[in-house]
C-alpha cells in the first residue's frame, strides 16, 4: 500500500485500518480510514463500509438482483441504478422479493 | 387438457387464456407440493405476494417457478390502504413482473372483507399508472360498476371471506354483476370444494381464483385435479344451458306404448 502522509494512510500502514477512502478526489494522494454507516434492513439495524452501494449490500446478503426489489428512504430505486446508489449514514432500505400469496 | 377447454378460450388484458382456474401459491408445505398442484390445476396465472426478503430462506419463488408457463400475479395481500396497496405494486413491478396486479385492499382484519373505498382509490392511482388492474372487491355491482368504468381489466368479486370455504354466498348478485360487467368477472376467494367452483362457473363468470381450497385439502394435489374438472364442468354447463327447475316429476321414459 503507497504511504502518504495523512493520518489515514498511516494507520493503514500500521495495519490498524485496511480500508481507506480518497478526500478531495482520487489524485489528492490524501486518504482516511473509511468509517462505517449505520443502515436500517428491513426494520433490522446494520453496519456497512461506508461507500457501500445498493448493488454492494445486495451481493453482499447473498440475493440475486433479478430476485428482489428495493426501496431507498421510501423511494424505489431501479434495478439499473443499483451500480451507482451509495448508501448514506442512516439510510433505511425495504428489500422485497415474491412469496407464495393468494 | 381436455378439448372442452381448450375450445373455450377467454381475454384478459389482452391475453388470450384457456384455463379458467387461477391459483394461489400460498399456505402449501413446500415448493415440490406448489410446483404439483399447479401443474395439476391447469392454471395459467398464479398469484404472488410480495413481502421483505427472508435472508435464511434457501430458495426463492423466483427460482423454482416456471416464468414461461405461467404468469404471476401480484397481490396486494396485507394492505389496509390504498397507499400502500399502491406501494406494493410498484415495487412488484420493480420485480419485473408482467403488468397486470390483483389489487387487494382489506377493511378488517377478521373478515378480510375488501376496503371498496379505498380499493377505489387505489385502482383510479394504478390505471393512471399503466397497470392493469384486477381488484378484488365485495360482490357488490356497484362497486364493480365503478371499477370498470375506471379502467380495470376485470373485477373480482368475492364468493365469500378469504380462507372461509362457504361458497357463493350470493348468487344473485354475481348475476347482477356479470349482466352489466364489460369486463371479465372472475369469482375471487371462498371457494371451498369443487361443487362451489361448479356453481360459480355455472353463473356465467370467466375465471374462479382460489387457494385455501386447494392448499388446505388433505390431499392438494387430488383437490388441484378436482378444481380443474369443476371449473370445466361448471363451465359447459353453463354454455349448454341448463333444463328449467319443474316442481313436480316428469318422467323421462315414453309414457305410451307400457305393455297391459
Amino acid at each position: 500500500m503507497r504511504v502518504v502522509d495523512c493520518p489515514g494512510a498511516r494507520l493503514a500502514q500500521w495495519g490498524i485500518v485496511h480500508d481507506l477512502r480518497a478526500v478531495d478526489g482520487p489524485w489528492s494522494g490524501r486518504y482516511v480510514p473509511r468509517s462505517m454507516l449505520r443502515i436500517v434492513i428491513n426494520g433490522e439495524s446494520r453496519e456497512v463500509r461506508e461507500g457501500t452501494t445498493v448493488a454492494d449490500l445486495v451481493a453482499q446478503l447473498g440475493l440475486r438482483r433479478e430476485h428482489v426489489a428495493v426501496e431507498l428512504d421510501r423511494e424505489i430505486v431501479p434495478r439499473a441504478e443499483h451500480e451507482a446508489r451509495v448508501l448514506q449514514d442512516g439510510s433505511t432500505l425495504e428489500i422485497v422479493t415474491f412469496v407464495g400469496g393468494g | 387438457m381436455e378439448r372442452a377447454a381448450t375450445e373455450d378460450t377467454w381475454t384478459l388484458a389482452g391475453r388470450t387464456l384457456r384455463s379458467r382456474l387461477i391459483v394461489g401459491t400460498g399456505k402449501y408445505r413446500d415448493a415440490e407440493q406448489t410446483k404439483a398442484c399447479l401443474e395439476r390445476s391447469g392454471a395459467e396465472i398464479v398469484t404472488v405476494a410480495l413481502r421483505r426478503v427472508d435472508l435464511s430462506a434457501k430458495d426463492n419463488l423466483l427460482s423454482w417457478i416456471d416464468r414461461d408457463r405461467y404468469t404471476l400475479l401480484p397481490n396486494t395481500a396485507g394492505c389496509y390502504t390504498a397507499d400502500e396497496a399502491i406501494r406494493t405494486l410498484r415495487l412488484a413491478r420493480e420485480l419485473g413482473i408482467a403488468d397486470i396486479v390483483k389489487l387487494e385492499v382489506i377493511g378488517d382484519p377478521k373478515t378480510l372483507l375488501p376496503d371498496n373505498e379505498q380499493t377505489l382509490e387505489a385502482a383510479k392511482v394504478l390505471v393512471k399508472e399503466g397497470f392493469a388492474v384486477m381488484p378484488y372487491v365485495s360482490d357488490d355491482p356497484i362497486a364493480c360498476r365503478k371499477l370498470q368504468e375506471l379502467g380495470c381489466v376485470a373485477v373480482m368479486p368475492l364468493a365469500a371471506p378469504i380462507g372461509s370455504g362457504l361458497g357463493i354466498r350470493n348468487p344473485h348478485n354475481i348475476r347482477f354483476i356479470i349482466e352489466q360487467a364489460t369486463v371479465p368477472v372472475i369469482v375471487d376467494a371462498g371457494v371451498g370444494t369443487a361443487s362451489d367452483a361448479a356453481v360459480a362457473m355455472e353463473l356465467g363468470i370467466d375465471a374462479v381464483l382460489m387457494n385455501t381450497a386447494i392448499a388446505q385439502a388433505r390431499e392438494p394435489e387430488r383437490m388441484a385435479d378436482a378444481m380443474r374438472l369443476a371449473v370445466i364442468a361448471g363451465r359447459q354447463a353453463y354454455r349448454a344451458g341448463r333444463m328449467p327447475m319443474r316442481a313436480h316429476a316428469n318422467a323421462s321414459s315414453p309414457t305410451s306404448g307400457l305393455i297391459e
